[in-house]
C-alpha cells in the first residue's frame, strides 16, 4: 500500500458543537476511503477531554468530518453553516477555527497518519514466502488491511497485520523443515 | 495417506475453492474459509495449502490485475482442476465410510 498521508486538523469550537475535524486528501474519492482509518487516532490523543467521552460522529460534508459533543445533543446549526460554506468553495486548510464564529480556543494540529501496511511485518513474510507467492500473499494482507483499517481503524488493522505474520510464521517454518529433510534424504542417497 | 486423497486441511481449501466455478483470489478465499469454518485463517496456512494442491495438480494459479487497494501487486488466481475434484469425491467416499464405524464404537461404548 502507499503511504498515505491525512492532512487533519482539530478544531475545538465550543461545549455546544464539540469538535470539527477537518481530512485533507488529495481527492474526494481518497479521503472518503481514508477517512474513517484517521478518526480513533484523531480522537484518541483528546481523550483527556471530559467531553471527548461523549464524541461521536454525526456528520460528513463535502470534505468535513464534524463530531458533536453528545448523543442526546443536537448538532448546531452554526457550526454546519460553517462547513457548509466553508467547504464549497474553500481549500480545506485556509479554513481557521478563528475563523468560525463559535470557535474559543486555538485549533490544534494532529500529527499526519500513515496508512501504510506495517513494513517490518511485510519483510518477515516476504523473507518466508518463496518468490512465485510472495506478492500476492503481500497483496491480499494489504487488501484486508485495508478493509480493516476501514472498517475499525488504524491501530486495529496493524494489530491485526501483525497478528496475521505471526501466525503465519509456524506454516511457513513448517514447510521450510520440510524441504530441509527431504534435502537431507537426498544427500544420504546419493551418499554425499 | 495416498496421493489421490486429501490431508484435512487441503480437502477445506479445495473445497472452498470448488464451490467458486471462475476461481478465487487469496482474500475471496479467507473470507469463505472463515465462513466455512468460523475461524480467521492466516495467510500462510492458506497459502502452503494452495501450495502443495498446486504441486500435487488439484489446484492451478495464474497471475490476476493489480488494484490499488493492494499496493499495485497483481492477483494470484486458483482454481481447481479436475483432479482436485476426483480428490475431493474420494476423500468424501473415505470419510463417508468411517461414519458406521463411529457409530459402531458408540454402540459399544453404550
Amino acid at each position: 500500500m502507499d503511504d498515505k498521508k491525512i492532512r487533519k486538523n482539530l478544531f475545538w469550537l465550543d461545549d455546544k458543537h464539540g469538535w470539527l475535524i477537518a481530512l485533507e486528501a488529495d481527492n474526494r474519492a481518497d479521503w472518503l476511503r481514508l477517512h474513517t482509518a484517521s478518526l480513533d487516532e484523531t480522537i484518541t490523543p483528546h481523550r483527556s477531554n471530559p467531553l471527548a467521552e461523549h464524541i461521536m460522529p454525526i456528520d460528513m460534508e463535502g470534505y468535513w468530518f464534524q463530531f458533536g459533543p453528545g448523543k442526546n445533543q443536537r448538532h448546531g446549526a452554526g457550526a454546519r453553516e460553517v462547513i457548509r460554506g466553508k467547504a464549497q468553495d474553500s481549500p480545506l486548510l485556509a479554513v481557521r477555527a478563528e475563523d468560525a464564529p463559535q470557535a474559543q480556543a486555538a485549533h490544534v494540529e494532529a500529527e499526519p497518519v500513515s496508512l501504510a501496511t506495517p513494513a517490518v511485518g511485510e519483510t518477515l513474510i516476504g523473507l518466508f514466502c518463496s518468490g512465485n507467492i510472495r506478492e500476492a500473499i503481500l497483496g491480499d494482507l494489504a487488501e484486508k488491511f485495508e478493509e480493516r483499517a476501514s472498517e475499525r481503524g488504524a491501530s486495529y488493522a496493524r494489530a491485526w497485520y501483525w497478528w496475521q505474520v505471526a501466525r503465519s510464521f509456524g506454516p511457513f517454518a513448517w514447510r521450510w523443515g520440510r524441504r530441509l529433510v527431504a534435502l537431507d534424504d537426498l544427500r544420504q542417497l546419493i551418499g554425499w | 495417506m495416498t496421493r489421490d486423497t486429501l490431508g484435512q486441511s487441503e480437502f477445506i481449501v479445495l473445497g472452498v475453492l470448488a464451490r467458486r466455478a471462475r476461481g478465487a483470489h487469496g482474500t475471496a478465499l479467507l473470507d469463505d474459509l472463515q465462513e466455512m469454518t468460523g475461524r480467521e485463517w492466516s495467510v500462510g496456512a492458506l497459502y502452503t495449502t494452495l501450495e502443495r494442491l498446486e504441486k500435487k495438480g488439484f489446484a492451478s494459479s495464474e497471475w490476476g490485475e493489480p488494484t490499488p487497494q493492494r499496493g499495485g501487486r497483481r492477483k494470484r488466481i486458483y482454481q481447481v482442476q479436475a483432479a482436485g475434484l476426483r480428490a475431493l469425491d474420494k476423500t468424501h467416499e473415505m470419510t463417508s465410510a468411517l461414519a458406521p464405524a463411529r457409530a459402531g464404537s458408540r454402540a459399544v461404548e453404550a
